[in-house]
């Protein structure tokens, strides 16, 4: 079943978006959303920098998807939109029986900020790409819930064994000073 | 063959995981690809930090493609064997089967 709605007036300047943090990194545009386990979930792909300025079709256009048992609930429509604008990115959308969720299918932000934080700049952007990909085809193959927990252990092991190495370098680099200033002593004349 | 240029245990499987995926690898296929060879769990980060160290060593070689949406608009980073990466290959192998000559392993 689809449909396709349109929500307040503040909410038809913009097709909804998802935005992680103000003025960095993707934006993740909503597709529609998808009623699973008794949660609905926003189904969203990501869109880079470039493609944002295509956001300007001035026009709300949010697709419900039922599950088998068709118990979608389109009374929360309104105010999922409007959180959309409000609360983004982690959603909290009324739904009977279920209550407030946290609903949240982006990676885990603590674990991409472990990775800016601590991974040389040359190769932060190789990694997190890398994680970014698998991490949505492993959510679409085992569900948010295990990407997050795969994407939290790739991000601890490889933080470890990237810094690790760095550190050896550094350890190595700094023997080779020490050794050379000891031959250095041994040999200048008293 | 320099000390330098031996092959770890780990940079012989990244090397043959990059002949095996043919053109273009990049991170995500070389560490699903070694995840399935080796039967156990392998980090992204030590991926790269085997292709950083066999790139300094002049094995492979990498280059950025363009930017895709499904990786948050960063772009991929693919990889790519050099002749002197495939001719320590070849010698870190035939080492190992002059090591092993005719051993026969207990389970067999």
């Amino acid at each position: 079943m689809n449909i396709s709605g349109s929500g307040d007036e503040n909410a038809k300047n913009e097709r909804p978006y998802i935005s992680r943090r103000r003025g960095t990194g993707p934006r993740r545009e909503v597709e529609g959303v998808v009623v699973r386990d008794g949660r609905i979930v926003l189904k969203g792909r990501d869109i880079t920098n470039t493609r944002v300025k295509d956001i300007s079709k001035r026009e709300v256009q949010l697709t419900l998807f039922s599950d088998d048992n068709d118990n979608v609930n389109y009374d929360g429509m309104e105010e999922l939109l409007h959180s959309l604008h409000e609360n983004p990115p982690f959603l909290k959308i009324p739904h009977h029986g279920v209550g407030q969720d946290e609903i949240n299918n982006a990676v885990p932000a603590p674990a991409e900020k472990l990775l800016y934080l601590l991974l040389p700049k040359k190769k932060r952007d190789d990694v997190i790409g890398d994680l970014e990909e698998e991490h949505e085809k492993i959510a679409q193959k085992f569900g948010y819930s295990f990407a997050r927990r795969w994407y939290w252990f790739q991000a601890s092991t490889s933080v470890i064994s990237m810094t690790a190495e760095h550190w050896k370098k550094m350890v190595a680099a700094g023997l080779v000073v020490k050794l050379f200033s000891l031959v250095k002593g041994i040999f200048q004349p008293s | 063959m320099p000390i330098n240029e031996r092959l770890g245990e780990f940079e012989r499987a990244t090397l043959l995981a990059l002949i095996r995926l043919g053109p273009n690898p990049y991170g995500v296929t070389i560490r699903q690809e070694l995840e399935n060879r080796l039967e156990r769990n392998v980090s992204i980060g030590a991926v790269y930090t085997t292709l950083d160290r066999l790139e300094e060593k002049g094995f492979v070689s990498s280059w950025r493609g363009d930017p895709t949406p499904e990786r948050g608009g960063r772009a991929k980073r693919f990889f790519r064997i050099e002749a002197k990466g495939r001719i320590a290959l070849d010698t870190s192998i035939e080492e190992t089967h002059r090591i092993i000559g005719s051993f026969q392993p207990a389970r067999a």
